[in-house]
């Protein structure tokens, strides 16, 4: 071994990150997604500046107004301006979707890391804790959560962050084994560096690739989730602020009458999370190009 | 009985508020004094029915048919069945008022002597019977089975409900055409005993036994009304004349009924649309006037579900006391046209404005104009939080007590009901001018019915519907011993925690009132009473909705706002063609 340079983290095994954005650039469809979402986040963060009308703006005299020069989405059923509840809602809609996504993949990240660092009887607690929560079924699980929390942004967010993390576990567990037969894992062990050092400078720089992924996958997700809670009367409150969700949830009878109370926030919810997704897929063929 | 009245109130139905057209409608009152009125033609009925088949969408299909047990907790049951069949003594007309129906010769009443209270306090009822009255078998509807439909009510197991049956003492039924109750203490609500949406049953069919659980679970083989059952199943049920009712006018006029159950209210209007079904009666729905357009018709009426505002005066999420005066100031912060146009306009073109008590029935007599002159007006709400100590140093924010608390009010109500959070958001714009802000805070329905509300534990606003009898009783909402709390185990309906004696000693003379007339005093009074003190603030009235295609059926619409359900009158419908 000796005169054998030994690896070291950030060095070969991290991903470069030019290099990723130079992948990520050839995935066509992840590119435009990535403009997308970058125009409809800019949209809903500076909605103040570009919504024509307030989010809780009533026009009392324009109740269920359809499209037009005044209403570009029309109205609901207070005379409220669609297009602008839109704006206003994508910023709770994409906050729940980050907020959700950032928790579950701290969690998930450091729930994974131990367990797969620190292997034995501590692996095999966590893991089979994360079995025991992947196999509830997470929508019975969110609803009765909803019900007994409240009808908040935050409450909302605890919700779906406690059935989000385990994914992101089980993939930061998978990657820490197999980094961990690494020579510069091993030398730092024998070296005797605490493993707590070895998680935080060793190994999680090395599993940013995977988070990524995960995050940006289960930042769809949420807002898929957000709205179906909405959709059923348990994610955020309309009488508290526009999201997504809530505007399509209660508007269905308007599906023949009104339809666009229901077709301009699912389409906002399907491209959103479809550009999510799509943008996640480039991630990973650019992080993990041996998968393509 | 009560109970099976909310249940019929949770889809259903008063007359005031009607909004369109109502052709084919009956006054049962009209058909029901003296025998005179009530004779059979003489020729026969069947020869002169043009005829047909009339098919309806019914939602909430029954369980089970037998009158007095828990099947009769199904709203449906009443609307669908028994009110075509089983006979009452006493029954609502068109417009909420109750009277004789054909079975009697006349409603008892204080005047007439038909109700008599006693010096020892017992209170007598005598109801002289209809001699043509007879069910469908051909035997005579006597005392016998006025007598007998008590004694069911007591002695089967699993009765649905006793009240005021529990009173009664005797049934004195020597005289087969007169039958004499006897309750051993007042009961205001007497004219609901064997009458309203409960009735009377024929002795003779159920072998001597008083306990009628095992009997009429799936068929019902004898009638007293218009219809006979041909047959009951889960997945129809057909309805013939009955060729013995003998009166004239509620001879029906087509050959059969047959009801279809439909799951919900979608399916049941898209039945209507596809020629499946003629008429429904459906639950209130966002998009019902362009959902059911030509060639669909529809009539809309008040029901008897009605939504307000509801002041719990002891909440623990107040952060000041919620004084007269405050709430006052809140009545005259609404617009109530508004908010009843924004909840209902989707689903009818004239909401009903409520104008009294929140027990009281938004038909007939019960209901005045008390809270009529809460309209919004600056100056006075100005005026009463000034006077409570309230300032509003910036004239665009919010009012502020002494304390420096801010008027802000935790209200909560259904999460997930558009209309109600509609209202929500509405009011919340709509108070801002006036310095009264909001916290909103939703819950799930068992959260807020089961949980919070029994313990006080709400607002002290919360939005939510009640039901109402034509006949109200009320003492339960306004006893202040009813107030719960800790102290009562949390029993009592008081929710408002509204603790005025004088409402209280108003309520127990109204619900011990026998007197139709002097009841009616007394209810106005404590009206007025409300009004001045507001401990809730009525909206609107949440409407019926009634649906036929024109084009095959002709004669629905008069009875949508019935507590009988729109299908009422379904003796004088036709069908086209």
């Amino acid at each position: 071994m000796a005169g054998q340079p030994l690896e070291t983290p950030g060095d070969e095994i991290a991903p470069h990150w030019r290099t990723v954005w130079r992948r990520f650039r050839r995935h066509r469809l992840a590119v435009g997604s990535l403009a997308v979402f970058t125009l409809i986040a800019l949209c809903a963060v500076l909605a103040d500046w570009v919504a024509p009308y307030g989010a809780t703006e009533q026009n009392l005299d324009r109740i269920l107004a359809p499209p037009g020069r005044d209403f570009l989405l029309g109205t609901d059923t207070l005379g409220r301006d669609t297009l602008s509840r839109i704006l206003y809602g994508g910023r709770i809609s994409l906050l729940v979707g980050v907020s959700v996504a950032l928790i579950s993949g701290v969690v998930g990240t450091a729930v994974g890391l131990v367990a797969g660092y620190c292997r034995g009887w501590v692996d095999s607690v966590l893991m089979r804790f994360t079995d025991t929560m992947l196999a509830l079924p997470s929508l019975m699980v969110v609803i009765m959560a909803a019900r007994m929390l409240g009808d908040s942004v935050l409450d909302v967010v605890i919700v779906l962050a406690a059935v989000s993390w385990m994914v992101p576990a089980r993939i930061v567990r998978a990657k820490v084994l197999s980094l961990c037969e690494n020579q510069f894992v091993e030398a730092a062990v024998s070296l005797g560096v605490p493993g707590r050092r070895i998680m935080v400078r060793d190994l999680l720089p090395n599993l940013v690739g995977e988070i990524v992924v995960a995050v940006s996958l289960t930042v769809a997700g949420a807002i898929l989730a957000e709205s179906t809670l909405s959709f059923l009367g348990l994610g955020v409150s309309a009488a508290h602020t526009a999201t997504w969700g809530n505007m399509l949830g209660g508007n269905e009878g308007f599906m023949i009458t009104a339809p666009w109370l229901v077709w301009a926030p699912g389409l906002a919810i399907v491209a959103t999370v479809l550009c999510i997704n799509f943008i996640g897929d480039g991630l990973r063929d650019a992080l993990d190009p041996p998968r393509r | 009985m009560v109970a099976a009245l909310i249940a019929a109130a949770a889809c259903g139905g008063s007359t005031d508020g009607e909004t369109a057209g109502s052709e084919g409608a009956t006054d049962p009152a009209a058909t029901t004094t003296g025998s005179a009125d009530t004779a059979p033609e003489t020729g026969d009925p069947a020869a002169d029915r043009p005829g047909g088949e009339i098919v309806l969408a019914v939602e909430q299909w029954p369980e089970c048919l037998n009158p007095i047990t828990s099947c009769n907790n199904a709203t449906w049951l009443s609307w669908s069945v028994l009110v075509h069949i089983v006979p009452r003594l006493m029954e609502f007309d068109v417009n909420h008022n109750i009277g004789a129906s054909p079975v009697l010769m006349e409603a008892p009443t204080v005047d007439n002597g038909g109700a008599v209270l006693n010096d020892d306090g017992t209170l007598t009822i005598t109801y002289r019977l209809n001699p043509e009255a007879r069910w469908s078998d051909g035997t005579p509807i006597t005392s016998t089975d006025v007598w007998f439909t008590w004694r069911a009510i007591i002695d089967t197991e699993g009765t649905l409900n006793t009240i005021g049956y529990d009173l009664i003492t005797d049934v004195g039924h020597d005289d087969p055409q007169t039958a004499i109750v006897t309750l051993s203490e007042r009961y205001a609500p007497w004219r609901e005993l064997f009458g309203g949406l409960d009735g009377i049953l024929p002795a003779h069919a159920f072998n001597g036994e008083t306990d009628i659980s095992g009997h009429w679970n799936d068929a019902i083989p004898v009638s007293g009304g218009p219809w006979l059952q041909e047959s009951w199943s889960q997945q129809q049920h057909i309805l013939v004349p009955n060729e013995n009712y003998w009166v004239p006018e509620r001879i029906p006029l087509v050959d059969r009924v047959v009801m279809v159950p439909r799951e919900d209210t979608d399916t049941e209007v898209v039945a209507l649309q596809t020629g499946e079904a003629m008429a429904a009666f459906p639950q209130p729905f966002p998009g019902a006037k362009e959902r059911l357009a030509p060639p669909l018709t529809f009539v809309s009426g008040a029901g008897t579900f009605i939504e307000g505002l509801w002041i719990n005066q002891i909440a623990p999420d107040r952060y000041f006391e919620i004084t007269r005066n405050v709430r006052q100031a809140l009545a005259y912060a609404l617009d109530r046209e508004e908010i009843a146009d924004v909840a209902l306009g989707p689903i009818i073109d004239d909401p009903v404005v409520l104008q009294c008590a929140g027990w009281n029935p938004a038909f007939g007599d019960w209901c005045a104009d008390d809270f009529a002159h809460y309209r919004q007006d600056m100056a006075t709400v100005d005026r009463l939080l000034t006077e409570d100590g309230w300032t509003r140093p910036d004239p665009e924010g919010l009012w502020v007590n002494e304390e420096g608390v801010e008027l802000v009010l935790q209200w909560n109500t259904v999460a997930g009901n558009k209309r109600r959070e509609d209202v929500q958001a509405l009011v919340t714009e709509m108070t801002r001018p006036f310095g009264i802000g909001w916290e909103i805070i939703n819950y799930d329905p068992g959260e807020l019915f089961q949980n919070r509300l029994p313990a006080m534990n709400f607002g002290p606003v919360a939005l939510y519907a009640n039901s109402t009898t034509p006949d109200p009783t009320v003492t339960s909402y306004y006893d202040i011993d009813g107030i719960p709390s800790e102290a009562n185990g949390f029993s009592g309906q008081n929710f408002t925690a509204y603790a005025s004696r004088q409402a209280s000693d108003l309520a127990f003379a109204i619900d011990a009132e026998v007197d139709e007339a002097a009841r009616l005093e007394l209810v106005r009074e404590l009206g007025t009473l409300l009004a001045s003190d507001v401990p809730w603030i009525p909206l609107y009235v949440l409407p019926n909705l009634l649906a036929w295609n024109p084009e095959v059926l002709e004669g629905p619409g008069g009875w949508v706002s019935s507590v009988y359900g729109g299908f009422y009158d379904l003796y004088d419908w036709t069908v086209i063609g």
